[in-house]
């Protein structure tokens, strides 16, 4: 089997915050690929990298971050180093990107239509008209109901919910191949994120759209991701195939964050629980960072694991990797 | 069956939305609409048993804060009444205020639930020296004895809330409100702004505490998941109205009202085995507007069983297979499951 070009390819990627503090590595050293149509879920705590990670590849790090070694190729073209010009050209028409919070990131001051006009002429010459209808028919796409009447309307207007789907009709504009969304359902209620998890599966499955799925919730990665890649303190401590990284998670983090959700354990009972908290990413422990919280940890851990991959993709961070934990 | 500690009789409580200029000109003129009125609670009555821990759960604007917050004794109720053991938890009057100290409250938000400005041991001695529950004198002992209960060394006490992280500070909260010795612990999302590691720390920490000293929880949350794993018994609220009361376990396997059903077919559930595309099956629709709730069932516009009565008649919570829910078509629902 020949493998296709891969869509995006990240490789040794570092981004480093500089604090009064010291250099905080957000990102240290994380890669991986992603074919096109292909969905990827990115889990991890907070200050894990996840988002910073979304952030790198679009190229939206400002000083004090900067991205401090590593490569991000869309279609093989490399991004990092590029300047802001041309980044901008790429960002909104072949990368896209959906946050957690849209009303972060629609302007409260301009109607729906005239934002989904700015980011059509942003990248293309199009007329007014032909803009209105385009608008249109991406509301529709993401279940807005009535969209030519709620163009003009403004983001107050809309529900969270509703919200939402406008900020996923706007990364959908131009087509993108990759589409990053940073816990687009985390902020929603279950009925509407449920509604939201279903439209996208479908839209990016209808339009071949690569997309990385970042999010803390493991159960609802599993339903859209095919592939899934966990961060722990800036690195990438494990990722494979969904079903292999869920069914048999081979770093004892991952076993312990599947083990501590609830709902899988009997009622009642004690859940399994990580101990300890995140160290902080200014003071990480030499070698693996997890292995002050881990029950398998001996003294080989205070040297850095290296990344291993099995033949089926399933790679782990780990001196001693569980065995097929299903 | 033992005497229910804590009483919900008949409980509603609205809120007024404050006219703008233009609507209060309008109403002086007598051409205004009045104010706006949202239900946030509507004649709900429940009971609580000693030792039980009943879960409340709906999407937000569905009422269960609101409702958690009157069995606090933090809003007084509009209508009905609370009763702690058979005391009331507020005074009536022009000004009601809480006059109990059984029941105390852990809230979602460990960054905003505690004063920035006071030393953690200040604030976990603050309540119980207040009502005499400790000497002054001995209070720091008494703070320590609570800190490790929790968790958390006894030199916490000396340090201020932002030199922790939020499971240490949710830990802390736990404490000030245990400190106060109370008997019904109303935890209102106490997880949902924690990692999912840190989650089951606290999870674990509440059950623990709560067999240890035999208390009574009302537990608020969104987290099916969650709720499951902590509560004995569930009521579903939706837009201010209980529609489904019941044992978590039935409730869980034999879900009655259409909204339950629709709520627990919504929640991703971990596929482990790749099963990717187990069907979600999302509610069609949106909440309406608690301002303009519909008629009849509030549920109906977005029911697929709905049919006209259910459009023009609110259904009562009635008995139905030892659960209680609010549907006309319960029976014949409960036959499809």
């Amino acid at each position: 089997m020949s493998a296709p070009a891969p869509l995006l390819e990240v490789a040794d990627l570092a981004t480093y915050f500089d604090s009064k503090r010291g250099v905080l590595k957000a990102v240290d050293g994380i890669s991986f690929t992603l074919k096109r149509g292909e969905v990827m879920g990115l889990v991890g705590e907070s200050g894990s990298g996840k988002s910073v990670t979304g952030f790198s590849v679009i190229g939206l790090i400002d000083p004090p971050g900067r991205i401090a070694a590593g490569s991000v190729k869309l279609d093989g073209e490399e991004l990092v180093g590029k300047d802001a010009e041309a980044l901008r050209t790429l960002r909104g028409r072949r990368v896209a990107m959906v946050f957690q919070d849209p009303m972060m990131t629609l302007n409260p001051v301009l109607s729906i239509g005239t934002q989904m006009r700015l980011v059509l002429r942003a990248h293309e010459d199009v007329s007014r008209a032909d803009a209105r209808r385009r608008s249109i028919e991406a509301l529709a796409r993401v279940g807005i109901p009535d969209a030519a009447r709620r163009l003009d309307d403004f983001p107050h207007q809309f529900s969270g919910g509703m919200r939402q789907r406008v900020a996923i009709a706007i990364a959908l504009l131009h087509r993108p191949a990759l589409i990053i969304a940073d816990e687009p359902t985390t902020a929603l209620d279950v009925s509407i994120q449920a509604q939201i998890l279903a439209e996208m599966r479908n839209l990016v499955r209808e339009s071949g759209t690569a997309m990385i799925w970042i999010s803390h919730d493991l159960a609802t990665v599993s339903s859209i991701a095919d592939s899934i890649a966990v961060m722990y303190a800036g690195r990438i401590v494990e990722s494979g195939p969904a079903h292999e990284v869920l069914g048999a998670p081979r770093h004892p983090y991952t076993k312990g964050l599947l083990e501590s959700i609830p709902g899988e354990a009997p009622p009642g009972s004690v859940l399994a629980q990580i101990p300890g908290a995140m160290p902080s990413l200014l003071a990480l422990p030499a070698g693996c960072a997890f292995r002050a919280r881990c029950t398998y940890a001996q003294d080989a851990c205070a040297a850095m694991p290296a990344l291993a991959a099995s033949p089926q993709g399933h790679a782990v961070r780990c001196h001693f990797p569980l065995e097929g934990m299903r | 069956m033992s005497e229910p500690l804590l009483v919900l009789d008949g409980v509603t409580k609205r809120f007024a939305r404050p006219l703008n200029t233009g609507e209060r000109i309008a109403s002086w003129i007598g051409a205004g609409p009045g104010p706006r009125v949202v239900r946030a609670v509507e004649q709900v009555s429940l009971t609580i048993a000693p030792h039980e821990t009943l879960a409340l759960v709906g999407e937000s604007g569905c009422g269960k804060s609101t409702l958690g917050r009157v069995a606090a004794g933090i809003y007084a109720p509009d209508q009905g009444r609370v009763t702690l053991a058979g005391a009331p938890v507020m005074s009536t009057g022009r000004r009601p205020h809480k006059i109990t100290t059984r029941v105390q409250t852990v809230f979602q938000d460990p960054f905003a639930s505690l004063d920035p400005r006071m030393r953690v041991g200040t604030t976990i001695a603050e309540g119980p020296i207040a009502h005499n529950l400790v000497e002054r004198a001995d209070s720091t002992r008494y703070v320590a004895s609570w800190l490790e209960r929790v968790g958390l060394p006894a030199d916490v006490a000396t340090r201020f809330p932002h030199q922790f992280s939020g499971g240490q500070r949710q830990r802390i909260a736990i404490a000030r409100a245990l400190a106060m010795q109370p008997d019904l612990l109303i935890c209102d999302e106490p997880v949902a702004s924690l990692d999912v590691s840190i989650q089951a720390q606290v999870l674990n920490l509440l059950l623990e505490l709560r067999r240890d000293l035999g208390l009574t929880c009302l537990f608020i949350s969104h987290d099916l998941g969650v709720v499951r794993h902590v509560s004995d018994r569930v009521a579903i609220m939706y837009l201010g109205r209980v529609v489904e009361l019941g044992t978590t376990a039935e409730t869980f396997a034999r879900p009655i009202h259409p909204y339950t059903r629709a709520l627990l077919d919504s929640v991703p559930r971990l596929a482990r085995d790749g099963a990717r595309g187990r069907e979600i099956k999302p509610i069609a629709g949106e909440l309406p507007s608690p301002l303009a709730p519909p008629p009849g069932c509030h549920f109906n516009p977005r029911c697929v069983h709905a049919i006209d009565r259910c459009r023009s008649e609110a259904p009562e919570l009635l008995p139905v297979a030892g659960r209680i829910a609010a549907c006309h078509r319960a029976e014949e629902l409960l036959a499809t499951v």
